[in-house]
């Protein structure tokens, strides 16, 4: 009975201990978007209008206008699991959330990995987010042929919903 | 040559243009009222410098010089330092030569940290960069804590509340 009591204290003691992390055990919604960036006409795809804000800042900083969607892939991920979205080109981004710090934003592991056949890997960062924001990953060239043809934009946003 | 002339002939040139001190004035005058050579000696320099100046006043006169000294007082007031930066130079060159070592160590320090300001900032690196970016300083909500570019050059920029994270797909890759 004495054991039955000392693992019972045991359990709770670890129960109280994860209570700190219990975001670990959440699951996180990211949505990732491929976004064709080109010097056309200035124009912003109304199916990006969730990130329609951030792409006007882009704007006045970078010298693309036009924003077309191209791929829209929404993850709902629990931490520390890995998901892979193939973005065009062949090459292809994957995003794991890590945890969630005391003021509720997200830490993200993010690698962006080259095209066909090679695959390399052309980045890895970890950051933290707040729910809501997005961050952009830019700089491949939309069409790995055509250099010069517009950038590929990959937005990446930690969606409010995520539990 | 006589000791007194050795020394009294380079005093005779200064003696005609009246540029020296009364004592040595006294003493040239003394000198030359009873030495022949040296009066001779000033003799014929009053008189080359009595024909040089004929010359140039022959010489010059058919030049139009009346707005020489016009322009030269407009030059010299378009070149004066203003006052404040003259009191500043001065200011600067006193405190150079009054703590030197200081200033140095201070410049060399300064040097350090700007260099390490831009190697921070600087929109173009590659390789490993950990802590805080650029990304942190405009509190946009986002913070990327590590970056690596591999092989890539890379920057972390703020657009407005954005943050964009920028690989250059068309940079110099080191390895392939």
């Amino acid at each position: 009975m004495k054991a039955l009591a000392a693992a019972l204290v045991l359990l709770a003691a670890e129960g109280s201990n994860d209570a700190g992390t219990a975001q670990q055990g959440s699951r996180v919604r990211i949505t990732v978007r491929a976004i064709a960036a080109t010097g056309g006409a200035e124009q912003i795809d109304p199916k990006l209008a969730p990130i329609a804000q951030n792409l006007a800042e882009f704007a006045k900083d970078f010298r693309w206008r036009n924003f077309q969607l191209l791929t829209e892939e929404s993850l709902d991920l629990a931490f520390q699991s890995a998901a892979q979205v193939e973005l065009p080109g062949s090459r292809s981004v994957q995003v794991t959330p890590r945890q969630m710090s005391p003021d509720g934003r997200i830490k993200v592991h993010l690698e962006l990995l080259g095209e066909h056949p090679e695959h390399s890997r052309k980045l890895h960062t970890d950051y933290t987010i707040q729910r809501g924001g997005t961050i952009f990953v830019g700089g491949l060239r939309l069409d790995p042929a055509k250099p010069g043809a517009g950038t590929l934009l990959v937005a990446v946003t930690q969606e409010m919903g995520g539990n | 040559m006589k000791r007194r002339c050795e020394e009294s002939v380079p005093l005779l040139g200064p003696f005609l243009d009246g540029e020296l001190l009364e004592e040595d004035r006294a003493w040239v005058a003394e000198h030359a009222a009873g030495c022949d050579a040296c009066a001779a000696r000033l003799t014929l320099l009053a008189a080359q410098r009595d024909a040089l100046r004929e010359a140039v006043v022959r010489r010059a006169a058919p030049a139009d010089l009346s707005r020489i000294a016009d322009a030269v007082l407009a030059r010299v007031e378009r070149e004066r330092a203003p006052a404040p930066v003259l009191r500043l130079r001065v200011w600067g060159t006193e405190m150079w030569r009054e703590r030197r070592g200081r200033i140095s160590a201070a410049a060399g320090l300064a040097v350090a940290a700007s260099l390490a300001v831009v190697a921070l900032l600087s929109p173009f690196q590659s390789g490993s960069v950990k802590g805080p970016l650029l990304a942190d300083a405009r509190n946009s909500g986002t913070t990327v804590e590590e970056i690596d570019f591999e092989n890539h050059e890379g920057a972390v920029m703020q657009s407005g509340q954005t943050t964009v994270i920028w690989v250059d797909d068309d940079g110099p890759a080191v390895v392939r």
